[in-house]
């Protein structure tokens, strides 16, 4: 009976995990973005920071924070990536990124509200401003690589991209001030 | 408290400048002190950073539409990860979230790119040899982002846009990243780096080498540690190899050295003999005996603005710039600058004092001709100060090459004297590469292509002349001062620049303080 009754609580244990790590990634992501703001490095250390959860899970206490104990994994893989290589992989010094992933924490509730609202402003972009911004961040490609296929050159495409960002961090900021007030 | 529109504008500025990957250390400096200063600047660099990652994700699920391509992990449906995941171990589990690295981004080859800019160009050779004779160069030719430069032997001064002298000794591998950066593969180099090209970096698979202001040098042999010298004020060297992760990154002093390798850094054995050389190396007494300022040939064409009558009485001002003319939006001055006109290579410097208080719809323009084309077919070029906000930094130096634009980041509008150069180097792929100068500092660029009318393409405009104090076919007038007007026939290296920014008479003859 014991055994079966460990099974069943290793099991639930397990979806429990799942659960939080799939309803959780989005968020892990955008605060290793934050830290580390590559696309790549950004998910080779959420990989890392997903198996050092897998690891301690054990020690996540239920009905707590599970972003706010994820977030503490994840920086940890930040500073260990920091002593590992150094300025390649980190932007900021320590001072600076821990502060940055303080502010990164208080905000960690606002992730999900403003990738849905973007969701919306993307909609509402020019069809070829929308092309070039998401073919830019589509893995394996870069900003030349969505220069040449929008047809622009490389300092045009530079120059619309800040536009375009600017345009969207301005609508985002407008869907969530607007959805307040409503 | 809540961020003012100008350090928003900054802000966004720097943030698409990481986004992107084209980050200067000066502007990494910049943004990690505005976060470091700033509860609200963090805010805005967090969401923006948010955005990015939702971007990405976006994105990645607009390609895994495609019926070849893995679904985002972001997106897959938790049924979809399989109930052998639910029962895995944990570290099985991590398989499953692992994001998709089929299609991680490869270096795109320098000839790949549509548009390349130039980031530095060659200021002296001695007894050369290249790996490919059809790569040979020669001194003043312009050297594009991305070029690898294979010296067999000999000495190659290269002097990057911002302003950093590089020796390169052969045998050597040199790849030049942007104005800003190099890689050195194998090989010797030795920098001098002035002020204003603080930030400079020297890199390789073992170490990382930033300048803060200095004379060193970097010595890559394949096999062995990765040598760091410095001769005059410090460096930041960071090792990148194998085991180096235990190391933190080091600041050098003057006459210090490390080696960098796998097993992170160490010192270096008898450096006191290499010193010497090397620093020999740096100051270039090897080839020409003359240290410092840049060797290429003075200019072909020299263009001192012709005193031509103005067509208002300029106010005089004091001291260094006593014959400066004062516009006060009413005045304009027409000047002879024959071949300004033409699709070649010149620089045109200038002193330029903007008052704090100007208006951004009386900016007018310092500076304005038409480049390449009679008959109305002409490029306009404008030498102004910004005032869109969307475009960068207001009251930033802007060059606008027809529709194109180049916007610096050190606001002129402040009331105080700056020097302004602007570079003209024509590619080879019918474009102009623009680059901008202020006090000294590389500050933007910009290669718009060159007129669509190729039977107009160097053809002088019947009025070879610049007007300063207003724009072309247009009534605005520039509020502010302007004073030691000069263009030459070539694109001034940095250290000319320099030379023209100092008030010496520099080796370029250019005609600082032509008397307007």
């Amino acid at each position: 009976m014991n055994g079966n009754s460990s099974w069943r609580d290793d099991a639930e244990r397990n979806k429990q995990l799942m659960l939080l790590l799939t309803q959780h990634q989005r968020r892990i992501f955008s605060y290793l973005y934050t830290l580390v703001p590559d696309r790549h490095d950004a998910e080779d250390l959420l990989q890392e920071t997903n198996l050092v959860i897998c690891e301690k899970f054990a020690e996540f206490e239920p009905d707590t924070d599970f972003v706010a104990w994820a977030c503490q994994i994840a920086w940890w893989r930040v500073r260990a990536a920091r002593q590992k290589y150094a300025r390649s992989k980190v932007v900021f010094d320590d001072t600076v990124l821990a502060a940055v992933a303080h502010t990164a924490l208080e905000l960690r509730h606002e992730t999900d509200q403003r990738h849905e609202a973007l969701d919306q402003c993307l909609k509402k972009l020019h069809a070829r401003d929308r092309e070039l911004v998401l073919s830019r961040y589509e893995p394996g490609s870069g900003v030349e690589a969505a220069a040449r296929r929008s047809g622009r050159t490389l300092v045009a495409a530079y120059k619309a991209l800040g536009r375009i960002r600017k345009l969207l961090l301005d609508c985002v900021g407008n869907q969530l001030a607007s959805e307040v007030v409503s | 408290m809540k961020l003012a529109d100008p350090e928003i504008l900054e802000l966004t500025e720097l943030c698409n400048a990481l986004a992107d990957g084209t980050l200067t250390e000066a502007q990494r400096l910049r943004l990690a002190e505005k976060l470091a200063a700033s509860e609200e600047a963090r805010r805005f660099y967090v969401r923006f950073a948010g955005l990015s990652a939702s971007l990405c994700q976006y994105a990645g699920e607009m390609r895994a539409e495609a019926p070849d391509a893995v679904r985002p992990f972001w997106r897959r449906p938790v049924l979809g990860w399989g109930a052998a995941a639910l029962a895995a171990a944990a570290a099985a589990l991590a398989v499953f979230l692992m994001p998709d690295f089929s299609a991680r981004e490869t270096a795109v080859a320098a000839g790949d790119l549509e548009t390349q800019d130039y980031v530095a160009q060659v200021t002296d050779l001695k007894d050369c040899v290249w790996a490919k004779p059809s790569a040979a160069l020669e001194p003043g030719d312009q050297l594009e982002r991305g070029r690898r430069l294979e010296l067999v032997q000999g000495v190659a001064e290269i002097t990057f846009d911002c302003g950093a002298q590089v020796t390169l000794e052969g045998p050597a591998s040199l790849v030049l990243n942007s104005a800003w950066d190099a890689t050195l593969p194998q090989g010797t180099v030795s920098a001098v780096v002035p002020t204003e090209a603080i930030g400079f970096r020297v890199s390789n698979p073992d170490v990382d080498v930033v300048d803060l202001g200095t004379e060193f040098s970097v010595v890559a042999k394949p096999g062995s540690a990765t040598e760091v010298y410095v001769h005059k004020g410090k460096v930041q060297a960071t090792a990148r190899g194998g085991e180096a992760h235990e190391q933190p990154a080091l600041v050098l002093t003057a006459d210090q050295s490390r080696q960098f390798g796998r097993g992170g850094s160490a010192e270096i054995r008898h450096a006191k003999p290499k010193f010497k050389g090397l620093a020999r190396l740096a100051r270039r007494e090897q080839t020409t005996g003359k240290p410092g300022a840049a060797r290429v040939a003075p200019p072909s064409v020299t263009v001192p603005v012709a005193p031509a009558a103005p067509q208002a009485t300029p106010v005089p001002v004091a001291k260094r710039f006593a014959n400066a003319l004062k516009f006060d939006g009413r005045f304009e001055k027409q000047v002879a600058a024959h071949g300004l006109t033409h699709n070649a290579q010149h620089t045109v410097t200038f002193w330029a004092r903007v008052p704090a208080a100007a208006s951004l719809s009386g900016a007018g323009a310092m500076a304005a001709w038409s480049s390449g084309g009679g008959k109305g077919r002409g490029t306009p070029v404008h030498i102004a100060w910004n005032t869109d906000p969307a475009a960068g930094t207001l009251g930033a130096l802007r060059t606008e090459y027809g529709h194109a634009a180049a916007v610096g980041s050190t606001k002129l509008r402040d009331g105080q004297w700056h020097h302004v150069a602007v570079v003209f180097v024509p590619h080879g792929r019918g474009k102009m590469h623009v680059k901008q100068y202020v006090d000294g500092r590389l500050e933007g660029s910009t290669t718009p292509a060159l007129p669509k009318h190729p039977k107009e393409r160097g053809k002088t405009p019947a009025s070879d002349v610049v007007w300063l104090g207003r724009r072309l076919g247009s009534p605005e007038h520039f509020h502010g001062e302007l004073d030691e007007f000069g263009v030459t026939g070539r694109a001034l290296a940095p250290q000319q620049i320099k030379a023209l920014l100092n008030g010496g008479p520099s080796e370029t003859q250019v005609s600082a303080g032509v008397g307007i």
